[in-house]
């Protein structure tokens, strides 16, 4: 038991050494089945689904030049002190359910939003620099795929807050009826993940 | 006392007296008739108030209403809605000016959109606000200053409906008005005609059958028929003139009666004379005859051819101024156009009565 306890605590002692002093981050010895376990707990809900069909529903006759249009009027907002989409966006009921979410998460959620099927923001913990994620990679290698398309994007060292992020991007699907709806971006602390994982173990 | 006005002033006063009935109840009935038509045209102008004011409540509500969605929902178009529902809406209360009580419903509204509406519009457009003006809604203020508004207006749209009650009341009395006073009128206008017929029997009628009688007397010669009386109108003065007829034709008849009667006189005078007369004659002639009687008897006895058969003429001279021609006997029926014979249809000219009577008498007496 002295052992496993010995042991234990030098790993950590070395991973958490390792973690500080390199950004270095081996993402297959981290649990992405249990982080993806983690994510389903409240992104397979009622509400990321009514959200994502009403604004398929509201967007669905909207041609590529509009699409370009509310990207550019989304960009020119961020400049300016008059938001009207990005605060009708990120007041809208999924964006509220989303903010909470990342705070209950307590630090391993740092962004999540959630797009329709033609890539545009549904909902959002914080603003994004631009409205349409369509013709991103976080989009095109989910929605496009399938509905159990998943793509983790390269884990980046954010140095301001010393910690290790990767995008985790994946399609939605209806719970109900399992059909493909759009895409969801959850942006992980990979630090913290990392750090529950050892304490849980 | 109507007797000695003339019939033209009576005529006029009773006819006066009709059409001022008349008068009376188409003034009557043009002064109701116009406050009717002018309760109408208030009720119309307050009904089209209330459908302003109606029509202003429910703006004001879909305003209200925008804003909420929007507040729910941050759909832009709903912004929109509120925006340009506030132009629409001021243009709306500028109309309305005249109509009372609006200014205060406007500023009321005016208030609870500048001191919500516009904020909460403004704060949804920026997402560091956006949640501030959720609050806002939340803390139920700006409901209730919309309730107190809504309040007020249906206030108004009271105070016009019950407005618009009373002007139908008073039309309805107005109306009512008119009817009655066509009803009395009718029965005025009967009543004054059957009034003036029995005036017209008794003033102009009656008198004039009863002239017609005393003049039909008159003319029957009834002179001693009442014309007597005290009238002072035309028809007196027809009565007078048929007095002064009356009394000429009195005149006349006693003048008649007058000549009649001297006529008469003279003729009773005239047969006393023939009488005189005669009877002088008689005396004369008796004697003559007597004379002759004793002369015959005389001369029969010296001549006895002499003629006995009683009615033979005895050619005698007689002592009277002229003697009379043989008279030309009358034509018997087959003795027709004869010259000796006198046409039975003529008389001779010379033969008078007196002559054919007396050498008659005393020739018949001697026999």
């Amino acid at each position: 038991m002295k052992q496993v306890l010995g042991a234990l605590g030098a790993l950590m002692l070395a991973f958490g050494a390792q973690a500080m002093a390199s950004p270095e981050l081996d993402l297959n010895r981290m649990n992405v089945e249990a982080l993806q376990a983690e994510i389903d707990t409240w992104l397979n809900k009622e509400i990321v689904a009514v959200s994502i069909e009403a604004h398929n529903h509201k967007y669905g006759n909207v041609g590529e030049k509009d699409i370009i249009t509310l990207d550019e009027q989304w960009r020119a907002e961020t400049k300016t002190d008059d938001k009207p989409l990005i605060a009708a966006t990120l007041s809208s009921p999924l964006s509220v359910y989303l903010s909470r979410m990342q705070g209950q998460s307590v630090g391993l959620f740092v962004e999540i939003f959630v797009m329709d099927n033609k890539g545009l923001n549904v909902g959002q913990s914080s603003v994004t620099s631009d409205f349409w994620q369509g013709d991103e990679a976080k989009f095109q290698k989910t929605f496009d795929v399938g509905p159990d398309a998943v793509f983790i994007d390269e884990p980046e060292w954010d140095d301001t807050l010393k910690i290790w992020r990767a995008q985790v991007n994946r399609s939605v699907t209806n719970p109900s009826t399992g059909k493909l709806i759009g895409a969801a971006t959850v942006e992980v602390n990979l630090t913290e993940w990392f750090r529950r994982q050892v304490a849980a173990n | 006392m109507l007797n000695n006005f003339s019939l033209t002033f009576k005529s006029l006063l009773f006819f006066g007296l009709l059409a001022m009935v008349g008068v009376a109840v188409g003034l009557v009935s043009y002064i109701k008739s116009d406050a009717a038509r002018q309760a109408v045209a208030q009720r119309a102008d307050m009904e089209a108030q209330v459908a302003d004011m109606q029509a202003l409540k429910l703006e004001i509500e879909n305003q209200a209403l925008s804003l909420k969605s929007f507040l729910l929902t941050g759909e832009l178009s709903w912004s929109d809605t509120v925006r340009s529902g506030y132009q629409a809406l001021s243009g709306h209360f500028d109309e309305m000016t005249t109509q009372q009580g609006i200014d205060a419903v406007k500023q009321d509204w005016q208030d609870w959109y500048n001191n919500f509406a516009d904020k909460q519009l403004t704060m949804m457009r920026d997402p560091m606000t956006v949640e501030l003006a959720r609050a806002m809604e939340v803390s139920g203020e700006s409901n209730q200053h919309l309730n107190d508004l809504i309040g007020l207006i249906d206030e108004q749209i009271e105070q016009r409906q019950s407005r618009m009650a009373d002007l139908t009341a008073e039309q309805n009395a107005e109306l009512n008005s008119v009817t009655s006073a066509a009803l009395i009128g009718l029965v005025l206008l009967i009543v004054a005609a059957m009034g003036l017929a029995f005036l017209n029997h008794l003033i102009i009628s009656r008198p004039l059958k009863k002239m017609v009688n005393v003049t039909g007397a008159l003319a029957d010669g009834n002179l001693d028929v009442d014309i007597a009386n005290n009238r002072g109108d035309e028809i007196g003065k027809m009565y007078q003139a048929l007095s002064v007829f009356q009394v000429n034709l009195r005149r006349s008849k006693q003048l008649e009666q007058d000549a009649a009667e001297q006529r008469k006189q003279a003729e009773i005078d005239r047969k006393e004379e023939m009488r005189r007369l005669a009877a002088e004659f008689d005396d004369v002639v008796g004697t003559i005859v007597g004379k002759l009687a004793g002369s015959a008897r005389a001369w029969k006895r010296i001549h006895p051819i002499w003629p006995t058969r009683p009615g033979k003429r005895l050619n005698v001279r007689l002592p009277y101024p002229r003697q009379p021609s043989r008279p030309t006997p009358m034509c018997r029926p087959s003795q027709a156009r004869q010259k000796s014979c006198l046409p039975r249809s003529t008389r001779s000219p010379a033969r008078s009565p007196m002559l054919r009577v007396w050498p008659m008498k005393p020739i018949t007496r001697l026999s």
